[in-house]
């Protein structure tokens, strides 16, 4: 991997995360970058809840540059001058169908085919495989991921399941990215292990290194052996490994945040404790400059029948999705998941809001959360009017404070300002792409 | 419309079920999904036309087979959790902590890691598994390796022989063959590198349980080998068959038969599948298949809310998937092993609140390890097990849509086309009506007939049982009315109630032959290929001619050729 100036620049050999000696060393990078005189870097987030929203209670209203923000949006009346509102786009697939839960959240952001295939078949539906192209997140991470330790992270709250409507994130064709849904392993994976001393830790990094000596000769002995089908699988698991090594022989100083709380993270009443564990995670690590791409996807697309207690919804949540309007007990339920989720993006706006960059801007400023969901709303499982929006400065690249209505435009164009926005000099994104480059008004 | 077309593709393809045709609307829109919580609702588009196909077979007959040996590709799997957990147990004596590994793909009903490669996140948590897992097999090291570990503590030249011997013998269990030279030169030099004797072997284990030869099931052709079909070497043999039969590594019994060329004689074959199934370890792989067909394998996605179940706890939910895990292997591996059996029994290992749910009190003298019988008017087998009806069934109701689709995808085999997307709303929930009135609409409805006709002439069948499974004559003041029709079946007619239900399909050669189709998916952790047709032709014979003994179906699969063999791409 290669070191950024501030990597090799490292005084202290110290290891990432060690509980020793981090305190005396709060953001070194970020201190560093300063003395380096370079601008703050720019950070991509995708932010996934399942299920849509209830328009009603999502859309805002009033005009493009004077709006209100409703029930689900609220939460995010802080940041209103880094927000943009975006409505009227249309996901409009091509290639074989599962159902909308299953192969929405790979459409949203891939905007490309599933792959044809037999994989994935439940009974009902155009079986398929996979996806056939790179999420949104992983085509930016190739841009602006590759000089720090950590390419993107792929962060998971209760998403369960293994197949297309539990994955958000793509490295290519056929290759979904798995995000953690374990607190403590993913803290562990990016600041080390948690209640050891500096010396149990050496030993700890010293014995990985010496395991993978052993086991990535072994993937590549059997990587020519396997049948050229399977060979993907042995170079990524190889891919992986060489990633988690170089990970290990990096040295980089950061803050070792607190430990998350070691809770059941896939019980349901849990969900509130565990998504404030994971984005501190994330936000430290963007903070400290190990990541600038990350992934956050919650629960599932695929039919989440999962209840929320810790916010007295104790319904089954796809189901309800399907009551009529006219149940308004329903319909106030579903408001409230979907307002937590507000809620949440508002709790990581806040942390980012209150870190501090070496130009004295906030990492907010300098990032774009794409909030999304896998369907428009529940009823109907429309792909039209989906409820997009975007949270952060951008780094003044994006018009924020912004509620746009756009008229059935593809979600492609989106994708495509998104990646502008981050420097990729494209203007077509994805294979549902007709052609009609970036939106109009999204970009300064 | 009706029948698929088998495709030849390398991966898995889940291809001998039948397709209902049950309306003529738009074919995109949500999956019935019968694995999820919370699935199942919704109606259907256009108008219904004559609806089911017949549901025959799809496949070649069995004489138009004879002396065809062909197999499809068996693309490569990573281990499912329960296989590296039963792994870890049977090499190290600890529990594993599976669960914070990423799920498992799911297949049609079974787990198998056979599409996507792994990632990052994946592989760090193969890293920390294989390290907890070694740590936690030091607590008693004196019982893993050939040695006095205290003394080889003191004892270099002792140290060294007995990590030898320890990383040949436990190398060749969890790699399912003999280690190379190299390799066991590399691993011995990784353990001589630890801080003492212990250090070492913990060391090598972390090392071999992050092995591409554990963590996959390698099934390489040999060097050489022009593309066709090949006898799957001997040691791969003797995997495919524990990995079925125990969801774990081979016993050094087994590998010692495969070491002596003992498994390519058909005959020896059976007699070690034989051994394995009566063996205690093959209980768990007949539970597991069990769960995974009928959908009951993630007990804890069963979330009742305590307003309409407050009886519902962790208690009663353990004691009816334990009811079920026991049922299934009482009947295969210590019963007469038969499908009718599973289907229709009475008999129940009910426990503790179950036995109040089945409102059933056992005789004193009762043997915990047999069986109380129940009702047979009112419980008939599988289908009435309270596992069953609660897990397909919503949280607050029954679940006519969710029992009848996994009725229809999983024990028939058969497909039904989705939902529509603009699915119409369904009337609010009525306290003074039943829940056959509420699903009224789904039948009175052109729009959803089609299809919900052949959903819920199963499912509203079961409605005297609530969704936890407790048996009722009346809701919400009202007789429940479980009459039922089959339609699309080998078996179709008007019935009442799942017990005749249960006989019905007891009685259906489609569900006999679609549970063949299902223990192939399960035994080779792949889906069908056209080039398994004659290997399920020759396999549903067997089982009709056993009268559906599935533990004899089990030794059949083993014995196919398909079984024994691997095909080179």
């Amino acid at each position: 991997m290669p070191l950024t100036a501030k990597h090799a620049f490292s005084r202290r050999s110290l290891l990432a995360g060690l509980g020793v000696g981090a305190a005396a060393a709060p953001f070194l990078p970020l201190l560093e970058s300063a003395a380096g005189g370079e601008a703050p870097p720019m950070r991509f987030l995708t932010f996934f809840h399942p299920h849509g929203v209830v328009r009603d209670a999502w859309l805002p209203s009033g005009s493009s540059t004077d709006f209100t923000l409703p029930t689900i949006l609220a939460p995010l009346s802080a940041f209103r001058d880094r927000l943009v509102v975006v409505d009227g786009l249309s996901v409009l697939p091509t290639g074989p169908l599962g159902g909308p839960h299953t192969v929405g959240p790979p459409f949203v952001f891939t905007a490309s085919p599933m792959e044809e295939g037999s994989e994935f078949d439940h009974g009902c539906c155009t079986p398929h495989g996979w996806n056939t192209h790179a999420s949104i997140d992983q085509v930016i991470a190739e841009a602006i991921g590759q000089t720090t330790p950590f390419k993107s992270l792929e962060v998971g709250i209760q998403t369960g399941g293994n197949h297309p409507g539990s994955r958000i994130s793509y490295a290519g064709p056929g290759q979904p990215l798995a995000p953690e849904r374990n607190p403590t392993a993913l803290f562990e994976g990016i600041f080390g292990e948690i209640g050891i001393d500096e010396a149990a830790a050496i030993k700890r990094r010293e014995d990985r290194l010496s395991v993978i000596d052993i086991v990535a000769p072994q993937l590549e002995v059997v990587q020519n052996k396997v049948a050229v089908n399977d060979r993907l699988k042995i170079e990524a698991h190889l891919d992986a490994i060489r990633d988690i090594e170089k990970q290990l022989q990096t040295q980089y100083v950061c803050t070792t945040p607190p430990p998350p709380a070691m809770l059941p993270y896939d019980d349901v009443a849990n969900i509130g404790a565990v998504s404030r564990d994971q984005l501190d995670i994330v936000a430290e690590a963007l903070a400290c400059d190990l990541t600038r791409v990350a992934s956050i996807m919650y629960r599932r697309g695929e039919n989440d029948g999962q209840p929320y207690p810790h916010i007295d919804v104790d319904f089954e949540h796809h189901i309800t999705t399907h009551e009529p309007t006219s149940n308004v007990a329903a319909y106030d339920g579903l408001t409230s998941i979907y307002a937590f989720y507000g809620q949440e993006l508002a709790y990581l706006a806040d942390r980012l809001d209150n870190m501090i960059e070496a130009d004295g801007s906030t990492v907010l400023d300098n990032t774009v959360v794409l909030w999304a969901s896998e369907i428009a709303v529940g009823n109907s499982h429309s792909w039209d009017n989906m409820p997009f929006v975007l949270l952060g400065g951008g780094q003044g690249k994006i018009v924020t404070e912004r509620f746009h209505q756009f008229a059935g435009d593809n979600h492609c164009r989106l994708m495509v300002s998104l990646c502008q926005a981050f420097g990729l000099d494209i203007d077509a994104f994805g294979g549902f792409d007709t052609g009609d480059g970036g939106l109009p008004g999204l970009l300064v | 419309m009706g029948r698929i077309a088998t495709m030849a593709r390398a991966l898995g393809c889940f291809a001998l079920g039948t397709t209902l045709g049950c309306y003529a609307g738009r074919s995109e829109g949500d999956g019935g999904e019968p694995d999820a919580p919370g699935s199942g609702e919704g109606g259907a588009d256009g108008a219904a036309d004559d609806g089911a196909d017949d549901g025959a077979d799809d496949g070649p007959s069995a004489a138009a087979c004879d002396g065809v040996t062909d197999v499809g590709p068996s693309p490569l799997r990573r281990l499912t959790r329960r296989e590296y957990a039963n792994a870890v147990d049977d090499l190290l004596g600890v529990p594993a902590q599976v669960a914070a590994l990423d799920p498992d793909e799911k297949l049609a009903a079974f787990d198998s890691n056979l599409a996507a490669p792994v990632s990052v996140a994946i592989v760090r948590q193969y890293q920390t598994l294989a390290e907890d897992s070694a740590e936690a097999a030091m607590a008693d090291l004196a019982a893993l390796v050939p040695c006095d570990p205290v003394a080889a503590a003191a004892d270099g030249a002792m140290a060294t022989a007995c990590t030898a011997a320890f990383v040949a013998s436990f190398g060749r269990r969890a790699y399912r063959r003999p280690l190379t030279t190299a390799e066991l030169d590399e691993l011995t030099a990784l353990a001589a590198g630890g801080t003492d004797f212990a250090d070492g072997v913990r060391l090598a284990i972390t090392a071999m349980l992050q092995s591409v030869d554990f963590l996959y099931h390698l099934e390489l052709a040999p060097d050489g080998a022009a593309p066709g079909v090949v006898a799957l070497p001997d040691f791969q043999l003797a995997a495919r068959l524990s990995f079925f039969l125990w969801g774990s590594v081979p016993d050094d019994a087994l590998l010692d038969a495969a070491d002596a060329g003992e498994l390519a004689d058909p005959e020896r074959l059976r007699a070690q599948a034989e051994r394995l199934l009566d063996d205690p370890r093959a209980a768990d792989a007949v539970a597991s298949f069990h769960l995974q067909w009928l959908g009951l394998d993630n007990p804890a996605s069963v979330i009742k809310e305590p307003t309409f179940y407050p009886a519902f706890d962790d208690e009663l939910r353990t004691a009816m998937w334990a009811e079920t895990e026991r049922f299934v292997t009482h009947v295969v591996l210590e019963g007469d092993g038969k499908l009718d059996t599973l289907l229709t029994s009475s008999a129940s290992f009910a426990d503790g609140p179950l036995l109040e749910l089945y409102e059933v009190t056992p005789p004193a003298d009762h043997d915990p390890g047999e069986p109380v019988m129940l009702d047979p008017a009112r419980r008939a087998g599988l289908l009435t097990q309270a596992s069953f009806l609660a897990k397909h069934a919503h949280n607050d109701s029954s679940g006519p849509v969710q029992r009848g689709v996994i009725v229809r995808s999983h024990m028939l085999c058969q497909q039904l086309p989705p939902p529509p997307n603009d699915v119409p709303e369904l009337g609010p929930v009525d306290p003074n009506s039943t829940t056959r009135e509420r699903f009224e609409q789904h039948t009175t409805d052109p729009a959803c007939a089609g299809c919900h006709q052949l959903i819920d002439g199963i499912g509203l069948a079961m409605e005297n049982y609530d969704g936890v499974g407790r048996f009722r004559l009346e809701e919400n003041g009202i007789t429940v009315d479980a009459s039922g029709t089959l339609l699309g079946t080998d078996v179709d007619g008007d019935y009442v109630g799942a017990v005749e239900l249960a006989h019905k399909l007891a009685d259906s050669q489609e569900v006999g032959d679609c549970l063949t189709v299902q223990w192939f998916r399960f035994a080779f952790g792949r889906g069908e290929t056209e080039l398994d047709e004659c290997t399920i032709a020759d396999l549903r014979a067997a089982f009709h001619d056993s009268d559906d003994d599935v533990r004899a179906l089990m030794v059949e699969i083993v014995a196919s050729d398909a079984f024994r063999n691997l095909r080179v791409q």
